[in-house]
Parts: structure tokens; sequence; C-alpha cells
């Protein structure tokens, strides 16, 4: 009997969406939308964006025995990422006299800058592993110091969907498509909105990351 | 770019983290007794050197090359490489976790195993502030908090009692079994 009842409740009201192949999925924070500061692209549109991982757990098992694992880089349709790459710090003002820092992973072939906020970030550069959630900041559009100093991070992106789920305490539910990033006034914060991207090449010069640019310098 | 317009853009770098990280030191009962450690008040500036007292030191086996981890009793676990403070009283032991380097006294160690020089090793024991070294080895920290922890009777945890300044050498008693001290960078506020 209850296992009639579930069934017919999941045939009516779970609609099969399949993902965009080769999409990676990125959070839309509800704040950010509020205030406007993502503008409001339509899907089909390219987005010339930086994905930044706000970190939420640094693994200590990067590195076993003297050697770190193989990289590896995740996403699920909700955003959250998993990652196992080398952690490299870029400074944002090289010729003049600010301390500030930032830093990139660069794993399975991606480089993301990494927000600490959440989370005490590890000791040094090096390899890593860390999950938290992708998301689009607009701290690190083109012409910001931020956004100059991950440069190569940016790369262009085809907004291939937008999705809104509902928020629970557990795995976000009810996805309905949106046909563009939503208005203000439409933003809840009982929503997950998530954008489905798809990069139309790879990054310009990976490599070039983690010879020109970096530091390894003690912090001030 | 200022610092300061960096750290409003709303962006955490690990600089931006680390200046918000809380260090808890212990005060050790001897220095209390005798007054040694400076009279601040919670929210004063005071310029001190954490240090660890190293109760164990252990080739890395397989634990995480680069770790810190304090806890709010000033007990601490580190994987660092050894290395060396050069400050006007001579060259301390330290160990490199990154790009922070930490002082270590190495007085309570009973042994040391084989170490391969250059190799991260591990060390356990607690962060105290010292009161041997000269003062410019330290650095400025703002202190947050001051707690002691009481012995309770029949075996309950014990007590914990905040207090609002470094205590002076009258009025340190036995009940009490440890005193930590919380420091932040000084450009916290307070």
């Amino acid at each position: 009997m209850g296992t009639r009842r579930r069934t017919r409740r999941t045939v009516r009201s779970t609609v099969v969406r399949p993902r965009t192949p080769g999409a990676t999925a990125v959070q839309l924070l509800p704040h950010l939308l509020a205030a406007g500061e993502l503008g409001r692209p339509s899907v089909g549109d390219t987005l010339d964006v930086v994905p930044a991982i706000y970190a939420g757990t640094v693994h200590h098992d990067a590195v076993h025995h003297g050697v770190s694992g193989p990289d590896h880089w995740v996403v699920d349709e909700f955003g959250c990422v998993d990652a196992r790459g080398e952690l490299t710090t870029i400074r944002l003002d090289p010729d003049g006299g600010c301390t500030c820092r930032i830093e990139v992973l660069g794993a399975g072939g991606w480089l993301a800058p990494v927000n600490w906020a959440a989370t005490q970030p590890p000791e040094g550069d090096g390899p890593v592993h860390l999950d938290g959630s992708l998301y689009l900041d607009p701290v690190l559009e083109p012409g910001t110091e931020h956004g100059d100093a991950v440069a190569l991070c940016r790369r262009p992106f085809r907004l291939a969907a937008v999705r809104r789920y509902r928020r629970t305490l557990d795995v976000p539910v009810a996805p309905v498509p949106l046909s563009r990033f939503p208005a203000p006034v439409e933003v809840t914060e009982d929503a997950v909105y998530i954008a489905d991207l798809v990069a139309d090449r790879s990054f310009d010069a990976p490599e070039a990351a983690s010879g020109a640019a970096t530091t390894s310098g003690a912090e001030a | 770019m200022t610092t300061a317009r960096h750290r409003r853009g709303g962006w955490t770098s690990r600089a931006e983290a680390r200046r918000s990280e809380v260090t808890t030191a212990q005060l050790l009962p001897r220095h209390l007794r005798e007054g040694l450690l400076p009279a601040a008040a919670v929210g004063d500036l005071l310029t001190a050197t954490p240090v660890i007292y190293a109760s164990e030191v252990d080739r890395i086996r397989c634990r995480p090359e680069r770790l810190w981890d304090l806890d709010e009793y000033g007990t601490v676990v580190a994987c660092g490489v050894p290395g060396v403070l050069t400050t006007d009283a001579g060259d301390l032991d330290a160990l490199e976790i990154g790009d922070r380097v930490v002082p270590v006294n190495r007085a309570g160690l009973e042994s040391v195993p084989d170490l391969d020089p250059d190799r991260p090793v591990y060390v356990e024991g607690s962060v105290y502030l010292d009161t041997d070294l000269p003062p410019t080895t330290g650095r400025v920290h703002r202190l947050v908090a001051v707690r002691r922890y009481r012995l309770r009777a029949g075996g309950r945890p014990p007590r914990t009692e905040p207090l609002r300044r470094i205590p002076g050498p009258v009025g340190i008693d036995d009940d009490v079994f440890l005193h930590v001290a919380d420091l932040v960078a000084p450009d916290v506020g307070p």
C-alpha cells in the first residue's frame, strides 16, 4: 500500500529535467540577485565570468605520506563542488604597497578563486582538498582589482539554463526553469538559484598562472 | 589600492581570514604568581610572543604536512617544517607552517625521534605566553578575552569563568587549573 502511494506521488510531481551536457552548475546567491549585482542575462547569452569557490570544508587528506592525490573536480547539479588540486596565491597589487592576496585553486583543468569567509584556510599554498559551493561574485568582475588579478580564471560561458529550487534543510527540491536571471523583486531567500554554464573554451594559459603571477613570500 | 579597501571588497582571502583568527594562549601559573605577565584588560593591546610548549614531536607519518589546530584551552596540534627564528636573544627553534612561523620550546620533551632535516614534523603541546624573550620578538595583539577554568567537586566538568583582565599576582588560587587569554590581530576591533 505504502509503496503504491509513494510511486504515484513520484510520477505526478517529479519532472525529469536532464542536466545540460557539459554544463557546470553555479549558484546565484539570493542577496546578490536582490541587490541587482549579477545583472539579468537570458538563457543562450554568453557570460564572461569567474566562478569562485565559497569554501565549506578543508580536508586534511590532500597529501598522504608525502604523496598528493590526483586532481579532482566534481560539481553537482546544485553547484556544490568537491575539488583537489594546487592552491596558489596571487598578489592583487604587485607594484603597490598593499599586502592583499587572492588564492586560486587549480584543479582538474579549472582555475577558481577561493573565498575563505566560512572556514579556516589551509596553511600556505600547495596541495589542498576542499569542498564548498561554486558561485558568481561581483567582486571578481573585470575592471575591479580582484577581477583583474584573476583574469586568467575568466572565460566565456554560454548560459544554458537557469533554475529555481525550493530551499529545504536537505537537498533543494522542485526545480523550476527560468528564462533569465530573476529580477531583484522576484528573489526570495527561500529559493536556491542555479545557472548552468557551458564553457566555450578552456582557460587561456593555465600553466602561466602558476609561474608569472604567483608569490610565495611570507604574509605581513 | 589600500588594504582597507581590499578588506571592504567583500572577499575573504587567506590573509583576511587569518586576521580575524583567535589565538588562545595559556597563562602559566608561575608567570601569574610572579607578576611577569602584562596587566592588560580585555580590549587592550599588548605585545606578546605565543610559544608552543611541545609535549610530543614525531615524524609526520600519515598526517597532513601543514596543520594548525589550536583549541580554546590553548592546546595545539601542528604539522610543519622545523625552522629557526632569529631574534635579539639568539636563534629560537621554530615551526614553519606555511607562512606562519611559531617559536617552539622543547624543554618539556623527554626524547625526540630521529628526524630528517627539512622534512615536516608533527608537534603536539600547548601555546603559552612567553615572558623570557625580549619584547622586540613579540607582536602586538589585542586581548579579546581572559578565562579561567576551575575544578569542581565530584568529577563534574570544570567551570569556565570569564575575567576582565589578566589577573595580578594575588588571588591566584589552587582550584583554578588553567588561565587562558584570547588574542587577535590589533586592527580587529575590541
